[in-house]
């Protein structure tokens, strides 16, 4: 059971159930004692009244003056009866009792006892009996009372009791459900910005939460920043590295340029300062590739690509070309804006660089983006079409032309399980490059 | 026509500047980032090269500040830093192009040239007015009768700066700051010399003097 809010309940639930139980129990016995005691005082007072009703003969008989008597003990089964015995032995029997016996003892002078029977029609009696002196005769008088109604009344009250502790309980579940509830929304709605976090509609979490989870939020949020801030440091560093090696690398390929330099000289040094550009770029572009499971991802066509063509078109300066571009207004999400832009800006690149006046791309986000970009150049010829195609989409390096950009490519599609294919367009004839991106996986 | 060059690197820096020189432009050479805000946003040049990574205020930073308070200096930035992404950051921030390094000069020169007539709103690439085109490659001006005069570096400068502007009252001081570095020592009697030698080159007619306004070039003959 893995529900705080069950937890709750029940440990609410129990306690309270406890706690009613013993405080209805309490109750119960406590007027059940009240009752005990009011019904022996009354029969006391009822056995001092009989006292001052009986009289003795001068044989020593004993009699009552009944209309010193109350008319309860008259009326038949009434609930109140009472048996006074003699020293001799005799018995005299309240008329209520009818023809019905109550179980009788004599008691030493002084004594008195209460005790429980079972009287006529199955009538639950409190019996009080005492001796006492009277006239110098010795008398046992017994009081009962019927106390049945009184306890059925006790019943009915603990009824009562319960019931209504029944109801309260519910009431404060209920109550504390809704407590619950509320102080466990603010979990639930960080539930919903996790996911969008993982969705990368977000890139941190709102920090106003209830202070039992403050601590969690900052922390998941200070580790998103560092993790954040580290993949920026690497790439940075990266970059102050391009940074270092490639002016050097530039003044090598300039020198070579002078005068003073014999032409073999000149084309082996640029031989190697071009490899090594070129790996340098290589390995860089591939470190700088982050993929797809960063916090807060995304990236909008609508924002970048414009501003990359306008980059395009100042490079492609001395053609005209067409940028014919189709993609959603809203936000992809869980691509990086850097290695989006990085594959957009060499596969336009490649189509600029071959295409004799247009180039067209499209995106379009289904279950996978699917990114086709075609040109009306030739960028490639039959053969080498054919060669790409046949070796579906592993793509070699050294294909001219389409060297480095297309390795990149090719490992951006890796970062995001996708698919990349090569053929000809069959409107406007050049190359045509389709991709699915997979960014959700 | 006269260049702002922000540039830290001590060799790559001089050296791009003598390139630059060479094919005809006046260029101020500044090392770091403060002093190359300061002089963008006081000085009027044609154009800026900006490098990204420099000293005491980043590139992008400088270009910033400029397009923030109204610099309208077209700016080509020249960095290492010319990973795709960088480039559309660069030309979101306001830059009008984005070169990355290494490159080859020639590129640059055209990517600049590309600029400049974009910033004066020229189409064609060759600079024509008034019955002369300049070529700028070679620095020397065909007439209209088909004969090519060479120029020198500051004739050239000149001329090509009022065949941008023809039909316009140059100052004299205009001229200077568009075609003299900032360091250059600048005497006004420099410039009417420079005239009266250009004037000897192309003809006398295509230089007109507004007596302490300055000089329209091409105005009467159009």
């Amino acid at each position: 059971m893995n529900s705080l809010e069950q937890r709750l309940h029940i440990g609410l639930g129990l306690s309270l159930v406890l706690l009613l139980g013993l405080l209805g129990w309490l109750i119960y016995d406590q007027n059940q004692r009240l009752v005990d005691e009011l019904v022996v005082s009354r029969l006391q007072h009822d056995a001092e009244s009989i006292l001052t009703a009986l009289q003795f003969d001068a044989a020593g008989k004993i009699s009552l003056s009944e209309g010193r008597l109350s008319s309860i003990y008259h009326q038949p089964l009434s609930g109140h009866y009472f048996l006074v015995l003699g020293e001799a032995g005799e018995v005299l029997r309240s008329r209520s009792l009818w023809d019905a016996e109550l179980s009788s003892e004599k008691l030493a002078p002084g004594e008195r006892r209460v005790r429980r029977s079972i009287g006529p029609g199955e009538q639950s009696l409190v019996l009080w009996s005492a001796a006492y002196h009277k006239a110098g005769h010795s008398v046992t008088i017994m009081v009962a009372e019927d106390i049945s109604p009184l306890q059925q009344r006790l019943l009915q009250n603990a009824l009562w009791l319960f019931a209504l502790t029944v109801i309260f309980l519910f009431v404060v579940l209920f109550i504390q459900r809704y407590i619950v509830r509320r102080s466990f929304a603010p979990l639930w709605k960080l539930g919903e910005e996790i996911k969008q976090l993982e969705r990368g509609e977000v890139d941190k979490l709102t920090e106003a939460v209830p202070q039992e989870v403050q601590a969690l939020v900052i922390e998941v949020n200070r580790l998103l920043m560092v993790m954040a801030h580290r993949l920026d440091r690497s790439r940075n560093a990266l970059g102050n590295l391009a940074h270092a090696l490639k002016a050097p690398l530039n003044l090598l390929g300039q020198l070579a340029d002078q005068g003073e330099t014999t032409d073999s000289l000149r084309q082996e040094l640029h031989q190697h300062t071009d490899t090594l550009q070129q790996l340098i770029e290589h390995e860089l572009v591939r470190a700088r590739l982050a993929g797809s499971g960063g916090a807060g991802q995304r990236f909008n066509a609508a924002e970048e690509l414009p501003a990359l063509i306008s980059v395009l078109e100042r490079i492609y300066h001395d053609k005209t070309i067409k940028f014919d571009c189709h993609y959603p207004q809203q936000n992809i999400y869980n691509l990086d804006r850097h290695d989006l832009l990085e594959l957009f800006g060499n596969l336009l690149d490649n189509a600029a660089k071959w295409a004799k006046g247009r180039v067209r791309c499209s995106i379009e986000q289904t279950d996978q983006v699917h990114i086709i970009i075609e040109d009306d150049g030739s960028g490639v010829s039959e053969k080498e079409l054919d060669d790409l195609i046949q070796r579906g989409h592993r793509i070699d390096e050294s294909l001219p032309g389409h060297g480095l950009g297309l390795a990149i490519v090719r490992e951006i599609v890796e970062l995001y399980h996708g698919s990349l294919q090569l053929d000809r367009s069959p409107e406007l004839g050049g190359l045509r490059v389709r991709l699915g991106l997979s960014p959700s996986q | 026509m006269r260049l702002l060059l922000v540039e830290d690197d001590p060799i790559f820096g001089p050296r791009l500047r003598q390139d630059l020189r060479r094919a005809g432009y006046a260029v101020d050479l500044v090392d770091n980032g403060i002093d190359g805000q300061f002089q963008g946003e006081t000085e009027s040049y044609d154009a800026a090269i900006l490098d990204l990574g420099l000293p005491d205020r980043p590139g992008l930073e400088v270009l910033q500040y400029w397009r923030k308070i109204g610099v309208q200096l077209p700016v080509l930035i020249l960095t290492s830093r010319d990973a795709w992404h960088e480039r559309v950051d660069g030309l979101k921030t306001g830059a009008d192009d984005y070169l990355g390094k290494p490159f080859h000069l020639e590129e640059l020169l055209a990517r600049l040239g590309a600029l400049l007539r974009r910033s004066q709103e020229r189409s064609e690439p060759q600079l024509a007015a008034a019955g002369l085109s300049l070529d700028e490659q070679r620095q020397c001006v065909i007439l209209a009768d088909g004969a090519t005069v060479e120029l020198t570096g500051t004739e050239f400068r000149l001329l090509r700066y009022m065949m941008i502007n023809p039909g316009k009252l140059l100052s004299k001081s205009r001229l200077t700051e568009h075609v003299y570095e900032g360091d250059a020592d600048r005497d006004s009697n420099v410039i009417e010399a420079y005239i009266k030698r250009l004037r000897q080159k192309i003809g006398k007619a295509l230089i007109e003097t507004r007596r302490g306004q300055g000089y329209i070039f091409g105005g009467g003959a159009q």
